[in-house]
């Protein structure tokens, strides 16, 4: 099977499946360290006991709203205990209370029940995972694909998934990777929202790519929000276990002067120093500027309780799938999320019994990309990728303020548009070409803001407990409402 | 505010490097990163890695003026050499793919054949694994070892402190004592502890602060020990 993303989602169904047999190929663009996973901070919430799960899944209901699915909320609480002894056992140092796990209490939890393990939640449990799987791939059960671009899925005349296409990042190599079942894993698209504290990586072309082949998106235009300092490429995320040990936020300030230095190394790690330099203040001294930026997405690819997304073959996990998680996420309920999704993800798609493609499906797929490849180089247009995303970003940021869906729907068709006929990739150097990559993404990153915009206008007049779906047809997409009881 | 960047470019694998100066204009609190990626519409635009903009995972490691740096946390400010310059390298122990991007698959090819993986795991005290845990392998300890990267005295390079860091950490963590041994034993072949020369660069050139000498130290312990038991019990 084929894992695409080496994050916390990825490595951990990788891991789930190897454990149940299944032999894996991990494709990701950067080696696992490198994810954005690994600047990930907070924790994630294990309740212990069936009444205090109940509780867990009460106030993720209260914190979510009408629209939080609760079979996804009850799923997860109940998964939780098992999957926090699972970390454990993996190698990754939760922060202990006397004998038993620290349990912290994160805003809207009514009980303390958010592990953490120190201010890097995400780099500890990249380097647990991440060694686990070496262990695997050592033993030759798993092959790592790093520096690998998803390109293209490679679709039956069925229209099953049975592997995908990527581009390599330094050398624009196209390779056909088939696969008996295909993971998505490859992350959110929290970069295209502006402010955003997300990573340069989390641009949701790999989901894009799935949508436009027919998987629909679930509540494409939730995005998760937190406090941050503006900084000059990015904001920072407040480290959220800052908050709960004695930080003060209000709208736009910070105030860490409350903590000693030793609360700041533990809980903070590198934020008090980069929020300094970025912010030219003094946290000992002085109140850092704050505002609100995003640092996930909470919709994604629409996915069953095994993980599987519309396309038959295809399944997702992590932020590339919908979290079910309604207006908010309870914070600490992400990172289960995630992992719980990555964990049912792996067992299901190592348990899946379907033919690899065939070498002549693979082939042409292959072939197709390199044919994409050499368009872009010989499109001679006026608008570079870059500036095209610029723009994208723009809008999608406008449609998901106060006001303005309606004309970024027309903004976004008019980008389709000149997509088609006018790109044009200056830089046509075969070698660690950036533009290239981003060129070929351009239609799913269209697809996926498109449906999003075309979610959040659908949202403003829809009842409060129902999900959005998004489809999409050759021309755009079409929202349909779906109860969330279901 | 102003200041030149001057950025060593390459087109290519193997192709000769040229310099490049670009001037920029930044603002306060703004990084090398900032100011690399602020012209970069620019053809042809300089080839960098970047992802998470807040030093948590090491992509953007690169030489800011002769010091292995993450860009992404490296202010403009007070930077610039008594000529205005801020000189900007790819690092110079990996070989480069264009610009400031490095192949530094090295590190987890040999991190796989010294066996640096995770099986059965206990963890003694959280907070001290954590501050352990905390590479990225990045490589600014890579570019700052004097031996790293040198002529291969015995024929097998030296793997350098991130692949020692990560055995002594799997040993650390894992259970097995026969996963440990054979650890052990690598690191006492060619290309292990006895290429150290301890200079100590590592340590003061790691943007995660991670105790690198004390990892290095606590192997040479082990190794010793370990020769011993191994001659006491043939």
């Amino acid at each position: 099977m084929l894992v695409i993303g080496a994050g916390m989602a990825g490595l951990t169904a990788a891991l789930s499946a190897l454990e149940r047999g299944a032999s894996v190929v991990l494709l990701s663009r950067f080696p696992a360290t490198r994810s954005p996973s690994s600047a990930f901070k907070g924790g994630f919430n294990a309740a212990e006991g069936s009444a205090e799960v109940e509780i867990h899944v009460a106030d993720a209901l209260a914190h979510g709203g009408p629209g939080t699915s609760e079979a996804m909320a009850r799923s997860r609480a109940q998964a939780a205990g098992g999957l926090a002894e699972w970390l454990a056992r993996q190698g990754l140092p939760f922060d202990r209370d006397g004998a038993g796990f620290l349990r912290q209490s994160l805003p809207g939890s009514s009980r303390p029940r958010t592990l953490s393990a120190g201010a890097a939640f995400g780099r500890q449990l990249i380097h647990a995972l991440d060694g686990q799987v070496r262990r695997f791939e050592r033993a030759g059960r798993l092959e790592r694909a790093d520096g690998w671009h998803l390109a293209e899925l490679i679709l039956d005349d069925e229209g099953r998934c049975r592997g995908a296409v990527a581009v390599h990042l330094h050398t624009l190599e196209a390779r056909a990777f088939s696969a008996d079942a295909v993971v998505l894993a490859a992350g959110g698209a929290g970069w295209l929202v502006k402010p955003t504290a997300c990573a340069l990586d989390c641009d949701g072309a790999a989901v894009g790519l799935a949508h436009r082949h027919g998987a629909r998106l679930q509540d494409a235009d939730r995005l998760a929000w937190h406090p941050s300092v503006p900084g000059p490429d990015k904001d920072l995320a407040v480290p959220p276990l800052l908050l709960v040990q004695g930080a003060k936020a209000t709208e736009d300030t910070l105030d860490l002067r409350g903590l000693g230095k030793p609360a700041w190394k533990r809980w903070g790690g590198s934020f008090p120093r980069l929020a300094a330099a970025f912010s030219g203040k003094n946290p000992a001294g002085e109140l850092l500027p704050l505002r609100s930026a995003v640092v996930g997405s909470l919709g994604g690819l629409r996915v069953d309780e095994d993980m599987a997304t519309d396309l038959p073959g295809l399944l997702a996990a992590g932020e590339a799938a919908s979290g079910g998680f309604g207006a908010r996420a309870l914070p600490g309920d992400e990172a289960l999320a995630w992992l719980h999704q990555a964990q049912v993800a792996g067992r299901s798609a190592a348990g899946a019994k379907v033919r690899e493609a065939e070498p002549a499906e693979a082939l042409r797929a292959q072939e197709a990309t390199v044919l994409r490849l050499r368009a872009v180089h010989a499109a001679h247009g006026s608008t570079s990728p870059g500036g095209l995303l610029a723009e994208l970003s723009q809008e999608l940021t406008l449609a998901l303020g106060p006001g303005g869906s309606l004309e970024a729907v027309n903004a976004l068709e008019g980008l389709a548009a000149r997509v088609e006929s006018d790109l044009w990739v200056k830089d046509r150097s075969l070698v660690a070409n950036a533009g290239t990559l981003a060129a070929l993404d351009l239609p799913a990153s269209l697809a996926w803001a498109r449906s999003v915009v075309a979610t959040a206008a659908a949202r403003r007049t829809a009842p409060p407990d129902v999900v959005l779906n998004a489809a999409w047809t050759g021309a755009g997409p079409r929202i349909a409402a779906e109860g969330v009881g279901a | 505010m102003k200041t030149r960047l001057r950025i060593r470019r390459q087109d290519g694998p193997g192709q000769a490097s040229r310099w490049e100066v670009r001037e920029i204009h930044h603002e306060e609190g703004h990084t090398v990163l900032s100011a690399l990626m602020e012209r970069n519409s620019e053809v042809p635009p300089v080839a960098l890695e970047a992802s998470c903009l807040e030093e948590a995972c090491g992509s953007c490691a690169m030489l800011i003026n002769g010091r292995a740096r993450l860009a992404c946390g490296t202010l403009l400010e007070g930077l610039a050499d008594k000529d205005g310059l801020v000189t900007v390298e790819p690092l110079s122990k990996f070989p480069v793919v264009r610009d400031l991007v490095v192949d530094r698959g090295r590190v987890r090819a040999d991190l796989l054949h010294m066996d640096a993986t995770l099986g059965e795991t206990r963890i003694g005290d959280p907070s001290r694994v954590q501050d352990l845990a905390a590479c990225v392998a990045c490589g600014a300890c890579l570019e700052a070892c004097p031996n790293y990267g040198a002529s291969e005295a015995r024929g097998v390079p030296f793997i350098g402190a991130v692949v020692l860091h990560e055995s002594r950490l799997a040993n650390l963590l894992g259970v097995d004592k026969v996963d440990r041994a054979v650890r052990l034993e690598a690191l006492m072949g060619n290309g292990g502890i006895a290429d150290c020369g301890n200079v100590q660069n590592c340590v003061n050139a790691c943007p995660k602060d991670i105790p690198l000498a004390e990892s290095i130290a606590e192997l040479g312990r082990d190794t010793t020990v370990h020769a011993i038991k191994r001659w006491l019990f043939r």
